[in-house]
């Protein structure tokens, strides 16, 4: 009586629950059994991927070491042939700048000649055209040194003086003073007129 | 012979030239020819001295027409070189 009272009293709470523990860790063992199959499949199929990978991917490493091989080679003659063209470049520079420096200062020159000579012929015919023209046979040059020809007599046509062979009006007055007659014009009497304004103009420029 | 025609060629022109120029003065002038021809070397003397007047100022004009040439020109090559240089300006 005391014994089945016993495991009456004993057996029901702790009975259940050694029961639900036994049936707790039966499904906690199926539940590890299945994990760990898959996980080994897993392990299984990853083994099998990377064997894959180590066969196809060393020969794949194999030919981009080799391209990388032919490219570097190929950027090697391109570094080659970029400083010929850099050579060639500075070259061509150098020639330019000399073919530059012979051509500008040559046509330089032959534009300023052309301009200047032209300027030259238009003034010495412009400058006659604009001079007043001198009365014939009446105006011998004006000036303290001139003197009728010998043989001329003072009574025949002794001429007076006039201004005729004067500078244009646009000329300075101080340029007809200090231009003396071309009768009495002796070299170093007077300073040149180029000297004059071409000392201005050398400064000037 | 070459130069005996040469000579006489010569004078003969030169006396034509002449001729003609105491000719023209004379009428112009009404003075006899003979005063024309005393004048003659005193009027080759001032068309000389007026050809020297000349040339001297035409020399004076040619060189400053040439340097301010060449002064433009070198303003042209600066100013074209300046593009050359910044194009985008």
């Amino acid at each position: 009586m005391t014994d089945s009272v016993w495991i009456v009293g004993a057996s029901t709470p702790s009975m259940a629950l050694r029961y639900a523990a036994a049936f707790f860790l039966v499904v906690v063992g199926i539940g590890l059994i299945y994990a760990l199959v898959r996980l080994g499949g897993t392990l299984r199929s990853a083994e099998k991927l990377l064997t894959d990978v180590d066969i196809e991917v060393v020969p794949l490493l194999k030919q981009a070491t080799e391209t990388l091989d032919g490219v570097n080679t190929e950027l090697d003659k391109v570094d080659v042939v970029m400083s010929s063209v850099v050579d060639a470049t500075e070259k061509v520079d150098q020639t330019t700048r000399i073919v530059e420096s012979a051509i500008t200062v040559p046509a330089k020159k032959a534009a300023a000649f052309g301009a200047g000579v032209s300027q030259a012929v238009s003034s010495f015919f412009n400058r006659g055209a604009d001079a007043p023209e001198p009365d014939a046979g009446d105006s011998p040059p004006n000036g303290a040194s001139w003197s009728p020809p010998s043989g001329y007599g003072p009574g025949a046509a002794s001429p007076a003086p006039t201004e005729s062979i004067g500078p244009p009006s646009a000329e300075p007055v101080a340029d007809s003073v200090s231009e003396a007659p071309p009768v009495a014009d002796t070299p170093g009497e007077a300073p040149p007129a180029d000297q004059a304004s071409g000392t201005n103009e050398v400064s000037g420029g | 012979m070459r130069l005996w025609g040469t000579l006489i060629f010569g004078s003969v022109l030169a006396g034509t030239g002449v001729a003609y120029y105491v000719r023209e003065r004379s009428q112009s002038t009404g003075q006899s020819y003979v005063e024309v021809l005393l004048q003659l070397p005193s009027e080759v003397r001032r068309g000389y001295g007026e050809a020297r007047r000349r040339a001297r100022l035409a020399l004076d004009d040619g060189l400053r027409a040439a340097r301010v040439r060449e002064r433009q020109v070198d303003h042209a090559l600066v100013a074209a070189a300046q593009r050359n240089d910044d194009p985008i300006a």
